[in-house]
């Protein structure tokens, strides 16, 4: 594995018994999949929206490509992300087409890339319908498409199966897969479906109680002889069940 | 169906319901007691209150109790939990807690109102004692009209899940209210729209010549009034009902036509583009907010003109009277919560969903707050040029010998930048409370507090007076010092807009 990416040290939100994440130092290497893991609760959401900005750590400091990221500098290294937070963000009375307009005017993304994403996650033929009127499954793949957009360096998802059927969630499996590989991208992908993770991930960090109590290659997990599944039980001790 | 009602209740908790009822019961009894404490009245003082307060109710309850309504049903639209009650009880019950919760709210108002006036009566001192029949017959009228406003408004929070349009429709309907009072001329008018009913059940007139008030008389209200008042509770109660049986309450609400097109039109094999549009202009493509921009000064411009007419012999300087008709209680009453409106429709669009996610990775905050604050002026900036649009057209149509005054363009100038104050600080408040409703009601305060602080000579702490200063709203022949006047607009925009940016910078965003 080459550079980390993506550094955060000693990253902190909230105190005392309102500790949401606690000093975590992530390690993202370049041009791999991360699978970030939890239970339900963990930290796992939170975690991501301080990577983003979107909420200002307690303590800790939080490195991107190379760079500490400031209050000044935070959207010119944000151009080269692409996120996925929570559920989908659109604008239900305007159409996919519309929404990704949006975004791509606020990229600065040449249009001939909507029309590619659209394609990606098979949304162009619904791409005049509104999105109020999407499925579930649709308005995922909307945010994915979303993400996308402008072919970024690294794109963070959370839960990005979500509500997806399963030659969908197969899918788009096989895209995050290769985009490390075609795209020369790099993905934090957070979930709590472990065969998931299994099948994408490289890296695994594992997050409970706003605590990372793990983090290392899926190589390196499996040869202690353990699967992902055991691993995990006995380090969230069993907690939920999920 | 208490146990209903008692749920209702803990659904509505922290959500500071009782502060729309508290805040109108405020305003009304402070206006009217301010008005009232002239000695000169003290002898009509009980029958003057009855004259007044009609009047005041006109113009606050279809505002409030659309503001009201709406904090009521949209928890509903926003908690997506339509398809969660409908699983647990029937539509009827659902329906029928929604209209018990308002008519128990606005019983308590309506007592309290009525109480309100006479222990100031007392208070005051004013002679002699009420007609305990004529209080008794006001809190009726006070309390069916309200029902019937609220039932309306509930509905219409119901149908459309975006809740601008039922804002607009209180707004505009307050507006209707309160200008077919003064219209007489056709009292079937303010019979047939249930706004107009506090001017049309009025039992007791004012005998004045001039400006010389000689007393006050009971009088008949408007013929047909209870009938037109009994014919709008029944249909509002069973038509809603007919409605809400009817409704998709999936998220769809009366969608179906649009489901039906989208299918052929994703058929168009139009090139992908990306439109020049600027963003905040294609996040309110397919608003419904043209119809309350197009309407209000629409209406203010027709009654305005109708009463200029009926009035000839009171007012003289044409041109000038003429303004006064049309700009004054839209610049005082309507205007604010219109740009309310406006900003409360903007933010909303972040506010929804995990917008904020999306936004805040995307753009920079000064330039999303500047987008929000001008895309919100320049739509103030339409609607005062529209109302300047409709008087230039209403004078030519009364004829008027003299060309149009050029200060107009002063006036509107002035309004605009006031207005841009305005839309700064509607665009903060609708920032950090994340109610739809709730700074429209502020901006119906704030067009209140404007007037108390014009009336105390100093128009200038307040944007919502400065507005309707710059407007010159209730005298075209006063100036204004434009250097101070500019300075404090600009003050009002650049403070409220930091503020704003501040905001988002220092606190952490929330999603639903």
């Amino acid at each position: 594995m080459n550079t980390n990416i993506i550094e955060t040290n000693g990253l902190t939100k909230g105190t005392g018994s309102q500790m949401r994440v606690n000093h975590i130092d992530l390690r993202v290497p370049e041009g791999c999949v991360y699978g970030f893991l939890g239970p339900n609760g963990a930290g796992k959401t939170t975690t991501l929206k301080l990577l983003l900005g979107l909420l200002k750590p307690t303590a800790g400091t939080i490195t991107f490509f190379g760079q500490k990221m400031t209050e000044k500098n935070r959207l010119s290294i944000l151009k080269h992300t692409g996120s996925l937070i929570e559920s989908p963000s659109y604008y239900g009375h305007l159409t996919g087409l519309e929404n990704l307009q949006i975004i791509a005017k606020l990229k600065k993304v040449p249009a001939s890339e909507i029309t590619q994403v659209l394609q990606t996650v098979r949304l162009y033929e619904q791409r005049d319908k509104k999105v109020r009127q999407y499925s579930l499954g649709m308005k995922q793949r909307l945010g994915i498409a979303m993400a996308l957009l402008g072919n970024p360096r690294v794109l963070i998802l959370d839960e990005p199966t979500n509500g997806l059927d399963p030659a969908g969630i197969q899918e788009i499996r096989e895209f995050i897969r290769e985009l490390p590989v075609i795209r020369q991208m790099t993905v934090i992908v957070s979930s709590h479906l472990l065969s998931e993770m299994e099948q994408m991930a490289d890296m695994v960090g594992i997050i409970n109680h706003g605590r990372l109590i793990f983090q290392d290659t899926l190589a390196a997990l499996e040869s202690r002889g353990e699967n992902l599944e055991d691993a995990f039980l006995k380090m969230t001790e069993g907690g939920e069940r999920l | 169906m208490i146990h209903n009602l008692s749920l209702e209740l803990k659904k509505t908790r922290r959500r500071g319901i009782w502060l729309i009822p508290a805040a109108l019961l405020l305003i009304i009894t402070a206006w009217a007691g301010r008005n009232m404490n002239d000695e000169r009245f003290l002898e009509y003082g009980w029958l003057m209150a009855l004259f007044n307060v009609p009047l005041l109710n006109a113009i606050l309850i279809p505002t409030a109790m659309a503001v009201f309504a709406s904090r009521i049903i949209d928890l509903e639209h926003r908690g997506n939990t339509w398809k969660m009650l409908e699983t647990l009880q029937s539509r009827f019950d659902i329906y029928i807690t929604k209209v018990l919760y308002g008519f128990f709210a606005v019983l308590i108002f309506s007592i309290l109102e009525l109480t309100a006036f006479l222990v100031m009566g007392y208070t005051i001192g004013f002679a002699g004692n009420p007609d305990l029949w004529a209080y008794g017959l006001f809190f009726v009228q006070t309390f069916v009209i309200s029902f019937n406003l609220y039932l309306l408004q509930m509905i219409i929070s119901l149908i459309f899940s975006n809740q601008a349009a039922a804002l607009c429709t209180g707004l505009c309907g307050s507006m209707a209210g309160l200008f077919l009072m003064y219209v007489p001329q056709w009292p079937v008018l303010r019979c047939l729209v249930p706004w107009g009913h506090f001017g049309a059940a009025m039992f007791v007139a004012m005998d004045a010549e001039r400006n010389r008030i000689n007393g006050f008389y009971y009088t008949r209200p408007d013929s047909g009034v209870l009938f037109f008042i009994t014919g709008w509770f029944f249909l509002l109660l069973i038509g809603g009902w007919f409605v809400f049986q009817k409704m998709d309450t999936d998220g769809y609400h009366f969608q179906h036509k649009d489901r039906v097109r989208p299918d052929s039109a994703s058929q168009s094999h139009k090139p992908v583009r990306i439109p020049r549009l600027p963003v905040e202009l294609i996040k309110i493509r397919r608003t419904p907010i043209w119809i309350a921009f197009l309407t209000l000064p629409l209406i203010s411009a027709l009654i305005g003109t109708a009463n200029y007419l009926n009035n000839l012999a009171l007012l003289k300087s044409t041109w000038f009277s003429l303004w006064t008709q049309h700009s004054l209680f839209f610049c005082l009453f309507f205007m604010p919560p219109l740009i309310g409106v406006y900003a409360s429709y903007l933010w909303r669009l972040e506010h929804s969903g995990s917008n904020w996610n999306m936004v805040l990775v995307n753009t920079p905050v000064w330039r999303l707050v500047f987008d929000k604050i001008a895309v919100c002026s320049v739509v103030t900036f339409l609607t005062l040029g529209w109302l300047c649009i409709l008087y230039v057209i209403c004078g030519l149509y009364v004829g008027f010998s003299e060309p149009v005054p050029p200060d107009l363009i002063e006036w509107f100038a002035c309004g605009v930048l006031g207005g841009a104050a305005v839309c700064a600080v509607q665009c903060f408040l609708s920032l950090v409370i994340r109610s739809f409703a709730i700074p429209v009601g502020m901006a119906l305060l704030g067009g209140f507090a404007g007037l108390a602080a014009t009336a105390a000579g100093h128009y200038y702490i307040l944007p919502y007076s400065l507005m309707s200063r710059g407007m010159r709203a209730n005298n075209p022949n006063l100036t204004v010092d434009l250097p101070a006047y500019i300075c404090c607009a600009v003050i009002f925009i650049i403070l409220f807009y930091s503020l704003s940016i501040w905001y988002i910078r220092s606190h952490d965003i929330k999603t639903q």
